[in-house]
């Protein structure tokens, strides 16, 4: 079984795995499960590891993870402003990589070659 | 500024053998840098039939050199070295009723220099199912359905039927490097302080390194892919062979060969050899 993060935990992890692994082969896929047999088990594995996350700092940056996924998932449904500030930052940045693609595959065709030379301030005036 | 990479395979086993594999995934002889796993989380619900699991995995990594080069020392800390532990959470939903898992992967730290999401969808192939089981909403149409996993508990004579059923997977990777972005709002709440390197924080060149970034990050994927399918392969053919027991066992003799610091895939061609 793999090891838990919390060496104090194995032992209460290993009861729980093994009682999943017995439950989820016979009984889950099997589609005759009518409850989680092994949540007892799993509450003291659960005990035990919340300590352990608590303690090196990880229920933090655990709950950080979730808020952010949840910012992100706010910004992507914004519309764009057109005020220069904040996030903006990000509608520019993909508004110049696709100018930029763009830029590139005129300067890697033969016929359009001489914009080869990107001048500067078309980069500077998204920023 | 979003690098995707995207693949599908086929495993030649049944679906329910290779979700179980997922779970059982760590160790295998390709995963030594896999620390730990722990479940956060685990719901079931008896009405849907499905399976909802959080899990956290400790990933030994070690930053690409090109990186190390390319961040300042500030944001590198103590991992100047380039040595560094990561950690990985893992959120899966498996849905034994109609024949799929859907999982994804994301790194919890460093997500402002590289955030790298990856998503495997299992299905049981579609064109399997016989029309009377898609239309019947209630049907327990797993269960019933020839091609099992015959376990017999844990005992010894647990096996997977190789009943030439297979599984299709569709694995996809986003990159994203929101370097710069994280260093202008750092900047913005802890104004007075001297910036580490004026001029470095440029939009350009943010996102000039963001686009390095991300480019390393998905060439080190694209390497580490062909290790992680070997890796779920070895666990289903352990399953195959020797039932739960020997995907157990296999573990067991993974994670010591780990704490030993040997090289498993070493060990294991010798004693493949010597069989």
């Amino acid at each position: 079984m793999s090891a838990s993060l919390a060496p104090e935990c194995n032992e209460v992890k290993e009861r729980y795995d093994n009682c999943f692994l017995k439950w989820y082969s016979e009984k889950f896929i099997r589609g005759t499960a009518t409850s989680d047999e092994c949540d007892p088990l799993f509450k003291q594995y659960e005990k035990c590891l919340s300590k352990a996350l608590k303690d090196r700092g990880i229920d933090k940056m655990l709950k950080e993870a979730r808020e952010d996924n949840r910012e992100n998932d706010a910004e992507h449904m914004r519309p764009v402003r057109h005020t220069r500030s904040g996030h903006d930052h990000m509608y520019a940045n993909i508004f110049l990589e696709t100018v930029m693609i763009y830029v590139i595959r005129l300067a890697c065709n033969p016929t359009t070659a001489y914009i080869r030379h990107i001048p500067a301030d078309l980069i500077d005036s998204y920023e | 500024m979003v690098k995707f990479y995207s693949t599908s395979d086929t495993y030649s086993y049944p679906f329910p053998a290779v979700t179980l594999a997922y779970f059982l995934r760590y160790p295998n002889p390709y995963s030594t840098h896999v620390l730990s796993t722990d479940t956060i989380s685990r719901h079931y619900d008896p009405e849907t039939q499905r399976l909802t699991t959080v899990r956290l995995h400790l990933k030994r990594s070690k930053l690409p050199s090109a990186v190390v080069k390319l961040l300042p020392r500030s944001i590198l800390g103590a991992s100047a070295s380039g040595d560094t532990q990561t950690y990985i959470l893992e959120k899966s939903v498996v849905d034994v009723k109609e024949g799929w898992m859907d999982t994804e992967s994301q790194n919890l730290e460093w997500t402002g220099v590289l955030s790298v999401v990856e998503r495997q969808v299992f299905k049981r192939p579609t064109s399997v199912i016989p029309d009377e089981v898609k239309s019947w909403p209630n049907t327990e149409s797993s269960a019933r359905r020839p091609s099992f996993i015959k376990f017999s508990g844990l005992g010894a004579g647990a096996k997977v039927e190789d009943t030439g059923e297979k599984t299709e997977v569709t694995s996809s990777v986003t990159l994203h490097s929101h370097i710069g972005e994280t260093w202008k709002k750092r900047r913005a709440s802890a104004e007075g302080e001297a910036p580490q390197k004026p001029g470095f924080f440029s939009s350009w060149g943010a996102s000039s390194l963001q686009r390095s970034i991300e480019k390393i990050g998905l060439t080190r994927t694209l390497r580490s892919q062909p290790n992680a399918r070997e890796g779920m392969k070895v666990v289903l053919e352990r399953m195959r062979e020797g039932g739960l027991v020997g995907v157990l066992e296999g573990m067991r003799q993974d994670r010591e060969a780990i704490l030993a610091g040997r090289d498993v895939l070493k060990t294991r061609n010798r004693s493949d050899d010597g069989e």
